[in-house]
């Protein structure tokens, strides 16, 4: 269901655009922020108001320094965030909208937002790969002249080979596990999957044509791979074979490797064969808790293996949404294969904020405090304190020697549960001026004697 | 810990001005309040109080607000006579309490805040004499009531708050004054009313406040002269008062949890009763302790622990102990906010417990 969610979350969005106030700015409410914000240096405040009205003005450069100082002077304050985080999307710059949006999920107070960039986030991490696959291709004369650590190794998707075409998946599912497999040794630096198959999908894009080994030693250099591991899946009618090889990228010679052939049923104990072959090959030596771990399998269940393999091409093929089913079904055939609904999740909300554009989160802003914050700061209107700044003292000051008894007992019941004082706020200031006056009515009628 | 922080302040719209009518707010917070104090003294006193506080932003830089409450006090005193029956008095009290309607505007960078108040006599300032013990106690600076009174006449406030940066810190001045006219307060079984002018009330505050951690550290010190009031023709005097504050919030580390201390202390100097005695000195000092543990979704707990003494010139000190839990489920354009605490300990010589439920509500803002 969540990929069908994905597209109604879109469509909705996608209505709500059209809603959304465009928050023109003027620039008589600029000048008047850049005022409050050259008064105000050390409020975070200003600075989030100023960088919101120049985002809203197009004037990215201008809005990242005031938000970047925003965000560092108050790291809490979810709003500065959600708008470096558009602010840095506008630029291009994935890293920094990542931390940003990753800022409001912790400190924002609108749900609705947080979830929305939960979604954008898991978008942005597969587009970072991408971004960061094609830097690494266009700088890859000089990372392939710092040859990496033998220690650190890039497990390359297998080759199947095959009549029963519905097992092709396991070339990213049985990479996937032997990547899991190796890491568990502390000597070893094992590259995250993902990152190799988008460098992979970058080298292929710029050389069709290549062979396997070429480009897999390619990528290899370029991730500052000292070794990689590739080879293929062999099926014959229910016996399944696994060829594995390591191969140095430096020199681009095989330098040991592994096989193992069992029965299609038994993949799971093939993979675990090919896996210790490997670390002799590599000269690792597993502790006994490294060993232990390496007893762990996610599943059992064939079915749903094949079922997450699946996902993890889809994935790779940047189909979220079908990826995302998969997942979901591999769950369901093994309710304890716990990776697969974490996938699911994370492939949901890559399909659902893909579709999401920086207009799509503003849009989502109508009836949030967010919203308030970027009217007031459009409007060029002075920044509302948020408790830092000297405008506040001053709020605090006048509140308390001028309070509401009315007032303090609605802030009464909001503070804590003792509900005795406001955070803020002098005990008997806290039920109102009125109390020393009220106190002398009391000892008056306490002084009275009764008639 | 902006957060606790902001927690504290979830209903307030005090510290967050508001800058456009789309900002206008209201917040009530229906709570029951009830004390128990047992031999010698043999008393129960609850209140249930209704407050009402609405906020309308004029203009950017000019606020106002009105609130009200209703309420309703409830006493009983069980007396035992020399054969040890037992007598019980009630006295009950209820209705709507005064309307205050104020200003604030703020000038220029919003360091100077100016405020000015009405106080409109909507509720009954006259106590008749079967209401005399509910009238007593919830004036009572020990006791936690959230309406300490009905009425107090006809009045006006006017003051100012200030405050300038320095470095890391803020510095903040505020004053005020107030004038009341007449009312009677005080009715007695025959009729005859008490004819009440109270004096001019004077106060001023000094603040301090600069950040700590994830949070704020603050100080305050706010000092309050009465003038001489007026009971038909006898003149006399409350004392003055002075309240010393430190508050300060922050996170532990980089948990979901935030931390708020708060230790205050009222002392109240002598004045002169209306028999022209001496009135005796008193003080209270207070500490509460809140923590905040965060949850998805806009929702949170906060435990919090409170311990209050208060001694008196020439009386025995009385202490009480609060264990307080509140839940808030704060989604920007409304928060609820359903609490509850309960306390324990001694009032001069009796023992007394407490309970106290509360339900804050905002809505807009």
């Amino acid at each position: 269901m969540r990929f069908i969610r994905a597209i109604v979350v879109a469509g909705m969005a996608a209505l709500a655009v059209g809603c959304a106030s465009s928050g023109r700015v003027n620039a008589g409410g600029v000048a008047r922020l850049e005022k409050s914000r050259a008064a105000r240096p050390n409020d975070p405040a200003v600075a989030r108001s100023l960088g919101i009205a120049y985002y809203k003005s197009g004037k990215f450069v201008e809005a990242r320094a005031q938000l970047d100082q925003a965000v560092k002077m108050d790291p809490r304050d979810g709003s500065a965030a959600l708008y470096l985080g558009l602010t840095a999307e506008q630029q291009k710059d994935l890293p920094a909208a990542k931390a940003a949006y990753q800022s409001y999920v912790r400190y924002g107070r609108t749900s609705k937002v947080r979830k929305q960039l939960e979604t954008r986030l898991a978008a942005l991490t597969r587009q970072e790969l991408q971004v960061v696959a094609k830097s690494a291709v266009a700088r890859e004369q000089t990372l392939s002249t710092q040859p990496g650590s033998a220690m650190t190794v890039a497990v390359m998707p297998l080759r199947f080979t095959g009549a029963d075409t519905s097992l092709k998946p396991l070339e990213r599912g049985m990479a996937e596990l032997i990547t899991i497999d190796l890491a568990r040794s502390h000597q070893l630096t094992v590259v995250e999957r993902a990152r190799i198959q988008a460098l992979l999908e970058e080298i292929k894009l710029q050389q069709s044509g290549q062979t396997d080994t070429a480009s897999n030693v390619r990528a290899g250099k370029i991730i500052q791979a000292g070794r990689i591991v590739q080879g293929g899946i062999a099926q014959d009618g229910t016996r399944l074979r696994v060829d594995a090889a390591i191969v140095n990228t430096q020199t681009s010679v095989v330098a040991g490797g592994a096989a193992n052939e069992n029965a299609l049923d038994q993949l799971f104990a093939i993979e675990k064969a090919i896996v210790a072959q490997l670390f002799d090959s590599l000269g690792v030596t597993l502790t006994a808790e490294e060993r232990k771990a390496l007893e762990l399998v996610p599943t059992r269940n064939l079915q749903a293996f094949l079922a997450y393999s699946r996902g993890l091409m889809l994935e790779d093929q940047g189909r979220f949404g079908e990826a995302a089913r998969s997942f979901y079904d591999a769950q369901r055939l093994d309710p304890s294969f716990f990776q697969a609904g974490q996938k699911s999740t994370q492939t949901s909300n890559a399909a659902q904020g893909m579709v999401l554009t920086t207009a799509l989160i503003e849009a989502n802003l109508t009836g949030t405090t967010e919203e308030s914050i970027t009217i007031r700061s459009v409007s060029g209107d002075a920044p509302p304190a948020d408790g830092s700044g000297a405008e506040n003292t001053a709020r605090n000051i006048a509140d308390n020697v001028n309070p509401s008894i009315p007032q303090a007992a609605t802030d009464r019941a909001g503070s804590s549960g003792a509900g005795a004082t406001v955070v803020t706020t002098p005990p008997k200031d806290a039920t109102g001026r009125e109390s020393g006056r009220n106190t002398a009515n009391v000892t008056i009628i306490i002084r009275i004697p009764n008639p | 810990m902006r957060r606790l922080f902001s927690l504290a302040l979830l209903l307030s719209a005090s510290a967050l001005p508001a800058q456009s009518f789309w900002d206008a707010s209201v917040r009530t917070g229906p709570q029951f309040n009830s004390y128990t104090l047992k031999a010698p003294l043999n008393e129960k006193i609850s209140q249930m109080a209704l407050p009402l506080f609405v906020v309308v932003p004029i203009m950017p830089a000019l606020t106002i607000d009105v609130g009200t409450a209703f309420a309703m006090v409830h006493h009983e005193r069980v007396t035992l006579d020399a054969s040890g029956n037992a007598t019980t008095t009630e006295s009950d009290l209820s209705g709507l309490t005064d309307t205050q309607l104020r200003a604030s505007y703020a000038i220029g960078q919003e360091f100077v805040v100016v405020t000015a108040g009405v106080n409109l006599p909507t509720g009954s300032a006259t106590v008749e004499a079967s209401e005399v013990d509910a009238a007593s106690f919830i004036g009572s600076d020990f006791l936690s009531f959230p309406i300490s009174g009905f009425g107090s006449g006809l009045g006006f406030t006017g003051g100012v708050g200030v405050a300038r940066p320095m470095g890391a810190w803020n510095f903040g001045f505020g004053a005020s004054v107030r004038q009341s006219s007449e009312y009677e307060p005080f009715r007695d079984a025959t009729g005859a009313p008490t004819k009440f002018t109270p004096g001019p009330e004077y106060r001023a505050r000094l603040g301090l406040d600069h950040p700590f951690g994830t949070g704020r550290m603050s100080f305050g010190l706010t000092f309050s002269k009465f003038g001489d009031d007026k009971a038909n023709a006898i003149t006399y005097n409350t004392g003055d008062r002075y309240v010393a504050q430190f508050a300060m919030n922050n996170s532990l580390g980089e948990s979901a949890v935030d931390y708020s201390f708060v230790l205050w202390n009222l002392y109240r100097t002598t004045g002169t009763q209306i028999d022209q005695n001496a009135s005796p000195s008193g003080n209270i000092t207070n500490a509460t302790m809140t923590f905040g543990i965060r949850a998805p979704g806009d929702i949170g707990v906060e435990p919090s622990i409170e311990t209050r003494l208060w001694t008196e010139q020439g009386s025995k000190s009385s202490a009480l102990g609060t264990l307080g839990i509140r839940f808030y489920i704060d989604r920007g354009r409304w928060a609820i906010v359903p609490g509850a605490g309960f306390s324990i300990g001694t009032m001069q010589s009796a023992t007394l417990s407490g309970f106290k439920a509360t339900l804050g509500m905002r809505f807009g803002g």
